[in-house]
């Protein structure tokens, strides 16, 4: 009967069935007139009564906290064996107990898990002897003994359960987060916009945002909520709504007058002394110039032909603290190859394990590194040598950076070629303006040129076509070249196959598609009715 | 692109000046096969005044090389700089063709 009792408890999952089921057989296995199982509440500490008899099986009847018999086992962890309970001074029988049991004998187990107890058993009038013997005994601490290990296990399949749910919660409250956030990388015009974002754990305090706030002007910043988890969390999500709603603002007013309206409204929806720290910019690339406004951040750097230095900008306090701030913001040029660096105080503060600081030189380090990299490759470079500095430590802070480039504009998109070899020098002048506009440097530059130049040697060798128009767009860190013409083409698996590896033996061909194929972190060869598109792609970080 | 061709003692030295594209293989081709009919000691291809070089310019070298040293003559390659290199090195014919940094030590046959 043991074992059988071993199995279904082996297998239970459910704590009421089990509890049922453990009071049914012990009361078989003890023949005895009632068993019962007394758990703490949580919440109180007293014994709640789980019973054979139906009228106390409800869960209602408590033991309240070290009162009774049960109460002094669940204290001493000391089995009690009781001839006439009933008489016993200790005896507590609770009120709204209505069975109209008679104890006699009782015997009162504690369920122990090594030096914790987890509740208490008791079997409760014997059926064929007026006492409950030593071997009794034994078999109620047996049945205890079992039963405790079974709790433990629900226990810790109902703190997993709990666990999963908490991490999950998190992870749709991170995503539900990142919902607030827009995309990490935009060009708006001449104006490319880069972003990392790094919070300290499933959802941070730190935010930043752009938005076109019209008449060509773009407002961009980072934010830095005080505080950390769900409530900066929410605070970060009213805050970048509420920014959202006035960027257009932005349009018509000084920045300065723009945060100090911003503050307002933060100052009325703030609470429990929460506040936010916000550096922002107004670019106006029409004019070629930004306006700063800084509140309680770090002081963004500016990069012109001089390299890297601290924006010369005026201090404000955080948003959200006074709404009689007056903020104030100063405006400086920013002409093409300009650039600007926000970020939150978690990109200086993070600390590696010597316990040094990234802004103690690293930082500078990273940036004068990062001096002449194009625009898709700074953040990723800082956020690399960021990430690298921290390694094993733990992060203590959200960390946020936003950086802005004034472009040149960007060269003419497309140009139609004929497919002749002496056309060949103007495809090259048109992939020449390309990779001078994604700063590659010469090496790179002349390879890319040089595989441009491979496939339209091709096209005028094979293709049998006419025309092929020759089209470049800088985009996600990517120069992307497309040539179509509607000649012979060839698909990705006929590159493949007729890729030569260069010898000085006879070949078949294909040393210029070995070279595009070396040169070019992708490639795509489509050939349909229409016409055929090769897809030329390079990447800018790459390059640097 | 322009090619002219000079002899110093049993050397041929055919140089190229300018972009060395499409457009300039047959008139480079034509210069190697007069230097091949020659049949002198060395050829040195001179790529110090090129500003550009692609595989079309690269594969006549190569079958130059392969008709030349059934019949003895060596084919050498100077001047290589920049871009022009950079070419030269992704093709990898420097697994072959010897590369000299100037005329005179490829005429010399002397890195």
């Amino acid at each position: 009967m043991l074992i059988d009792v071993a199995r279904r408890l082996s297998s239970a999952g459910d704590l009421d069935e089990l509890v049922d089921h453990i009071l049914k057989r012990s009361r078989e296995v003890m023949d005895c007139e009632v068993c019962s199982i007394l758990l703490p509440d949580a919440a109180n500490g007293d014994l709640i009564i789980r019973s054979t008899l139906d009228a106390v099986g409800s869960g209602q009847v408590r033991v309240p906290k070290g009162k009774g018999i049960a109460g002094e086992v669940y204290v001493t962890k000391q089995l009690v064996n009781s001839q006439d309970a009933g008489s016993d001074p200790r005896h507590f029988k609770p009120s709204s107990d209505k069975s109209g049991l008679v104890t006699r004998a009782m015997l009162t187990a504690p369920l122990l898990d090594g030096g914790r107890c987890l509740g208490v058993m008791q079997a409760i009038n014997p059926q064929h002897e007026p006492f409950f013997s030593e071997q009794d005994e034994e078999m109620i601490q047996t049945f205890g003994s079992l039963i405790a290990v079974t709790l433990m296990r629900l226990d810790a399949q109902r703190k997993a359960i709990r666990d999963a749910e908490v991490r999950q919660e998190m992870s749709l409250a991170r995503e539900i987060q990142k919902s607030f956030l827009p995309s990490p990388s935009a060009r708006i015009g001449s104006v490319g916009i880069e972003a990392f974002y790094h919070p300290a754990s499933d959802v941070g305090g730190d935010f930043y945002f752009w938005h076109e706030a019209g008449d060509g002007k773009i407002l961009v910043g980072v934010g830095d909520v005080c505080g950390k988890g769900l409530p900066a969390a929410l605070d970060m999500a009213r805050s970048t709504t509420l920014i959202a709603s006035m960027a257009h603002l932005c349009a018509t007013m000084p920045l300065g007058g723009w945060m100090s309206a911003l503050n307002a409204r933060l100052c009325g929806a703030m609470r429990a002394g929460r506040f936010i720290a916000i550096n922002a910019l107004v670019i106006d690339p029409a004019r070629d110039s930004v306006q700063l406004c800084g509140a309680g951040l770090p002081t963004p750097k500016v990069r012109d032909a001089g390299g890297w230095r601290d924006a010369l900008m005026q201090g404000n306090p955080p948003l959200g603290i006074s709404p009689r701030v007056v903020y104030r913001s100063s405006e400086h040029g920013l002409g093409t190859g300009g650039r600007c660096l926000v970020f939150t105080d978690g990109i200086l503060e993070v600390q590696n394990r010597r316990g040094e600081h990234f802004e103690d030189g690293a930082f500078a380090l990273a940036l004068e590194h990062l001096a002449d990299a194009a625009h898709g490759a700074v953040v990723s470079g800082i956020a690399d040598a960021w990430q690298g500095f921290a390694t094993d430590a733990a992060y203590e802070d959200d960390a946020t950076l936003l950086l802005i480039t004034h472009e040149a504009p960007a060269p003419p998109a497309a140009v139609s070629l004929k497919c002749e070899p002496g056309a060949l020098k103007d495809a090259r002048a048109f992939i020449e303006q390309w990779v001078a506009h994604c700063r590659f440097d010469e090496k790179t530059s002349g390879l890319v040129v040089l595989g441009c130049d491979e496939v339209l040697s091709n096209l005028c060798k094979h293709a049998c076509c006419a025309t092929a128009a020759l089209s470049a767009e800088a985009l996600d860190g990517e120069l992307r070249i497309r040539i179509q013409h509607h000649g012979e083409g060839i698909t990705n698996e006929e590159f493949q196959r007729l890729v030569s590896v260069p010898s000085h033996g006879d070949r078949v061909g294909g040393l210029g598609l070995y070279v595009i194929s070396q040169i070019f972190d992708r490639t795509d060869f489509r050939k349909g009715e229409g016409g055929s598109t090769i897809e030329l792609v390079k990447r800018v970080e790459a390059m640097q | 692109m322009k090619v002219t061709v000079r002899k110093e003692k049993d050397v041929s030295i055919v140089e190229l000046e300018g972009e060395a594209d499409l457009a300039a293989v047959p008139a480079f081709q034509q210069a190697m096969q007069t230097e091949a009919k020659a049949r002198t000691r060395r050829v040195v291809v001179d790529f110090s005044k090129v500003t550009f070089v692609n595989t079309p310019i690269w594969a006549v070298v190569v079958e130059h090389y392969q008709h030349a040293t059934e019949k003895g003559t060596e084919i050498a390659v100077a001047g290589l700089n920049g871009r022009v290199e950079a070419s030269f090195n992704i093709v990898r014919l420097g697994d072959f063709i010897d590369a000299f940094p100037t005329v005179a030590e490829a005429v010399a046959g002397k890195k």
